[in-house]
């Protein structure tokens, strides 16, 4: 588990990302309260910490592939053309203690 | 097979430009780049039309894909050719799209004042402090009034400008997310009529 910052701070700036060796960590404070994603855009890998976020749902600043993110799921696939199946952003594990948000990487 | 894969071997269909005579141009410019990722990733990016709505707002309003079939792509755009001024007028050209070698891809573009722009985009990788890097010649040919050829090659290299800033961000990311094993969401293999983009 990695303390990435506090629910406060995350709560003012509303978005947060930040790649810990490997990994892209995208933090969102949502209107149901803290959510934590990868980075990447699960269609070719775009950066969603630049994309345009409003509390609900979050667009990839490539193709507009966008995403529900409170559940991760896509509500529209944007300039994306041809894709099998259903994209869905990858959740990390995370806790929050102390108003403090840990992330398991 | 992706579509981004491209086989050495080309089927020996999609070399129509070769019939359009452009010996008729009397202005070439030529702009080379120098870009520290493999030539698979500038293709992606060169093959990539849906990025164009998205990440080069500045210089287009649309790019709408018409028609593909294997290495040939008819595309509409919408261009800002005041985009040094900033001024939100677009006019639509449309652009015939072809990959004629894996490391060759050409267009030819309508004008919007008439007339033709004829574009090769030559790619050569080498190899500089062990890293893969890939030399990009940019060729530009049309046939315009002398007197605004000065015009036309600030215009380019404005132009080129622009549009590589932004491409060279998205290049250096897609080059370390892939090294980094991101596998892409998968295609439909039933190929759609394109009727534009949402």
């Amino acid at each position: 588990m990695k303390i990435i910052l506090s629910v406060n701070e995350l709560k003012k700036i509303k978005k947060y990302c930040e790649w810990f060796g490997d990994q892209e960590v995208l933090l969102l404070y949502t209107e149901e309260g803290v959510r934590a994603y990868s980075g990447m855009c699960p269609h070719q890998g775009g950066p969603l910490g630049e994309g345009y976020f409003n509390g609900k749902s979050i667009l990839c600043p490539w193709h507009g592939c966008g995403f529900n993110a409170i559940n991760g799921k896509c509500i529209s696939y944007g300039a994306c053309l041809n894709l099998s199946g259903e994209m869905i952003l990858t959740p990390f594990p995370f806790i929050v203690k102390n108003g403090d948000i840990y992330v398991e990487i | 097979m992706s579509k981004y894969e491209i086989p050495d071997e080309i089927p020996a269909f999609g070399h129509y430009l070769e019939k359009i005579n452009n010996q008729d141009c009397n202005f070439e410019y030529c702009e080379v780049m120098h870009a520290p990722f493999p030539i698979k990733i500038l293709r992606w990016n060169m093959t990539d039309f849906g990025h164009v709505n998205w990440v080069h707002r500045r210089c287009y309003h649309h790019c709408k894909v018409l028609v593909h079939t294997g290495r040939v792509t008819l595309l509409e755009y919408g261009v800002n050719q005041f985009f040094f001024l900033k001024l939100p007028i677009w006019f639509n050209t449309v652009m015939y799209h072809e990959i004629k070698t894996p490391n060759y891809i050409r267009h030819l573009s309508s004008s919007p004042l008439g007339g033709y722009t004829y574009t090769e985009m030559k790619m050569e990788e080498y190899i500089k402090n062990n890293k893969v890097w890939t030399r990009i010649d940019h060729i530009y040919k049309m046939r315009a009034s002398k007197f605004i050829h000065p015009f036309l090659r600030w215009f380019i290299r404005r132009w080129t400008d622009v549009l590589w800033k932004e491409d060279y961000a998205m290049l250096e990311r897609r080059n370390k997310v892939l090294n980094l094993g991101f596998k892409d969401h998968p295609e439909d293999t039933v190929v759609r009529a394109h009727d534009g983009f949402g």
